[in-house]
């Protein structure tokens, strides 16, 4: 991208997103502080100071499932794909919410001495040699900071300045943020078996993530097509018949390694382009033709359909096939046509 | 002889130390970053100043790659995306690490018994003489 | 040719959303706000009774919670200090100690005392849970006009006894919980900051629910104690009784965590 850059690049869609995961955080801190406030529920009410502790843990909890479940749910069904366009305030969000769980942790069991509270937190729970009483805030530790660094780096001028392979990489340590979280709970408040609806939250959560992300991995190794070998051999990759690729829409094929693309058919003239976006690695194949231009259905980035470039002022761009049509079927050829930015880099000595 | 919790504690100071100097040296060439290098490095950050506040906590914690991708693109490395192979693969092999990683963690916790004590609570060893 | 499906399709920067999606977007909110308020629901019902501690389940007799804390009272007596300064407040004729109570400073740290030969006064925040007495104090005068001598110790015996380690002045209610895992991180730095430890039994010993922890020589104990905090232990040493309290002067080779 090359447009001037500004903090938040606001829409309606975007705000009326924010405003309703903003009211789902206060709609399940309301149902908290609400339900655990209620007097009688138990003999001893917990502190003031250890409620939002609580409280704020298990909604950055639900938030991260929240926001870990909509890749897998757009792959099952194109509807939620709106959900992916925004999914990085959900990451600010949850960030935010995990920072208040620190933050009262700090304010709380970590204040009112003359300890440095940083100290208090390494110290205090750094005995590594048993199993059963492993230390659970190191993990605590570890994810906020993962959190943190993936906040830090939300904005579109980090994923231009690493370059999408480093971003997109660094970003999936949203995983292991998610993974050190359950270590968190498990070593942590799960040890507590008075309370099973934790143990239930976390594992129905837990469980349902991982469904959704098989169910989405079954479906794509079904519904991908690869490529036949002896085709690869012979250089041209038999894609479709013609009548078979609909106006506007493309035709998916894999080559070996995951490498895809996409066969489009605009109005009569059918072109082969990367079923991979440069910007996000997003299903082009998948996106829609408006005015020559692929539009990606993760977040509408642009490329033209018989150059692979995106319109001014962006210079992103990804390769173009070329299409050979043989008695009405479509073949492609699986290397790339040459840009000028590559036959630039070859004449050069 | 040091008993291994002041061990601990002297490991925690030193690791706090390394953490207060690994942000202030990020605070440091986060400013220069900012200031000097930014508007060489991308064309879109030019006259755009807003999201320069935006961008600070994440140059403060990531200031060694900072360095590294600021002298590469002033030298004109190219960018060159990671194949989509690589982060499909990637992206396969996290989701199997984190089923692992998730079932035996949960089995651990919800199999360990952890205040099931069976012996008597009090033994008293001596009477007093 | 076939028909081309009329599915909506969404362009993010647009910043609208097709008209065929806005009834399964408007299900969705209301989905996503009724799972969170509901969750938040169920996560509040139940939070852990922090009147019951780790050995809840087995507690013979009911446990102790912590009662409100009351600010502003005195007390007068005569101040032992090892392990930790205790106020042991004399009976008139000056026979018996009628009430052995904890001191700590404010915040996370402990109280700062020398003089032991005098009688001293103090006032602060007064924290009780069943039988144990901790004053946080916010002033501490030494009564020159009255001598006084801290009590003897009396032997009770070598114990060994299952409990939790907990900082005396977060367990009786100085927070609640003020003891467990969740708590372990606190418990630590008010013992760092000599915060009285004490030592909560799984079961009474000489009907006290807890004991005051020392070393083996009765001095402060040492930072071993730092890894045991707020886990189930087993702790084996002499017990002395001064005044209402039991001392625990705990072999730290014999300490093991179960």
């Amino acid at each position: 991208m090359s447009e001037r850059y500004v903090p938040i690049g606001w829409s309606r869609t975007k705000l009326i997103y924010d405003a309703v995961l903003i009211f789902a955080v206060c709609a399940f801190l309301f149902g908290f502080f609400s339900m655990a406030r209620r007097a009688g529920l138990a003999t001893t009410p917990t502190d003031e100071g250890s409620l939002p502790i609580r409280a704020f843990g298990s909604c950055a909890f639900l938030l991260l499932t929240l926001a870990l479940s909509i890749g897998p749910l757009t792959r099952l069904d194109k509807r939620f794909l709106p959900l992916l366009y925004n999914r990085r305030h959900i990451g600010i969000v949850t960030f935010a919410v995990a920072a208040a769980h620190v933050f009262t942790v700090f304010d709380w069991y970590l204040a009112f001495s003359p300890i440095n509270p940083w100290l208090g937190l390494f110290v205090s729970d750094a005995m590594f040699q048993r199993l059963d009483n492993f230390p659970f805030v190191p993990f605590g530790v570890l994810a906020f900071l993962i959190l943190s660094v993936l906040a830090a780096t939300s904005h579109d001028f980090w994923l231009k300045f690493l370059g999408p392979g480093l971003w997109k990489g660094m970003h999936m340590s949203l995983y292991a943020a998610y993974g050190l979280i359950v270590a968190h709970l498990s070593f942590g408040a799960l040890q507590g078996k008075q309370n099973l609806d934790l143990s239930v939250l976390v594992i129905g959560s837990a469980a349902t993530l991982l469904s959704l992300h098989l169910a989405a991995a079954l479906k794509h190794a079904r519904v991908l097509r690869h490529c036949e070998k002896r085709d690869l051999e012979a250089g041209w990759i038999r894609v479709a018949l013609e009548s078979q690729v609909l106006d506007g829409r493309a035709q998916i094929i894999a080559l070996p390694g995951s490498e895809a693309i996409a066969v489009f058919r605009d109005k009569d003239v059918i072109t082969a382009i990367s079923h991979r976006c440069a910007h996000q690695n997003g299903p082009l194949g998948e996106g829609r033709i408006i005015n020559g231009h692929v539009v990606c259905p993760w977040h509408g980035h642009e490329f033209h359909l018989t150059t692979g470039c995106a319109p001014a002022p962006f210079t992103d761009r990804v390769p173009v096939y070329p299409v050979r049509i043989e008695a009405g079927m479509i073949y492609v050829k699986p290397t790339p046509v040459h840009n000028s930015r590559d036959r630039a880099a070859e004449v050069e000595p | 002889m040091l008993h291994a919790a002041d061990i601990t504690l002297q490991v925690s100071q030193g690791l706090l130390a390394f953490c207060s100097a690994y942000v202030l040296v990020g605070a440091f060439v986060a400013f220069a970053f900012i200031t000097f290098g930014l508007d060489g490095v991308d064309a879109a950050a030019r006259e755009a100043y807003g999201f320069r506040i935006l961008i600070y906590p994440g140059l403060v914690l990531l200031w060694p790659l900072v360095v590294w991708r600021w002298w590469s693109i002033v030298n004109g490395a190219s960018d060159k995306p990671r194949p989509v192979a690589q982060h499909a693969r990637l992206h396969a092999f996290a989701w199997i690490c984190l089923v692992v990683m998730i079932s035996s963690l949960l089995g651990i916790a919800l199999f360990q018994s952890h205040a099931v004590i069976s012996k008597p609570a009090n033994t008293r060893l001596e009477k007093p003489q | 040719m076939s028909e081309v499906p009329n599915e909506p399709f969404f362009i993010g920067w647009s910043g609208r959303l097709p008209a065929g999606l806005r009834a399964f977007y408007v299900s969705v909110t209301v989905c996503v706000v009724l799972i969170f308020a509901g969750l938040g629901l169920l996560m509040g019902r139940n939070i852990d009774d922090p009147g019951l501690n780790l050995f809840a389940q087995r507690a013979s007799e009911s446990i102790a919670k912590p009662e409100l804390w009351v600010s502003n009272q005195k007390f007068t007596g005569s101040l032992s200090l090892l392990p930790y300064p205790v106020l042991h407040i004399v009976s008139g004729d000056g026979v018996s100690v009628l009430r052995s109570i904890l001191l700590s400073g404010s915040g996370k740290s402990g109280v700062e005392t020398t003089e032991a030969t005098y009688q001293v006064s103090a006032v602060g925040g007064l924290l009780k849970r069943g039988d144990i007495d901790m004053l946080a104090v916010d002033e501490l005068t030494v009564v020159n006009t009255k001598k006084a001598t801290p009590p003897l110790p009396q032997p009770a015996g070598q114990w060994q006894s299952i409990g939790e380690i907990c900082d005396g002045k977060c367990y009786p209610g100085g927070m609640t919980p003020g003891f467990g895992l969740a708590h372990r991180a606190c418990a630590t730095i008010c013992l760092i900051g000599d915060v009285p430890a004490i030592f909560v039994v799984a079961e009474p010993i000489e009907g006290q629910s807890f004991l005051l922890l020392a070393g083996p020589d009765g001095e402060p104990p040492g930072p071993w104690i730092r890894e045991m905090i707020a886990r189930p232990v087993e702790l084996t040493g002499m017990v002395e009784r001064v005044g209402q309290m039991l001392v625990f002067k705990v072999d730290p080779k014999k300490a093991r965590i179960l």
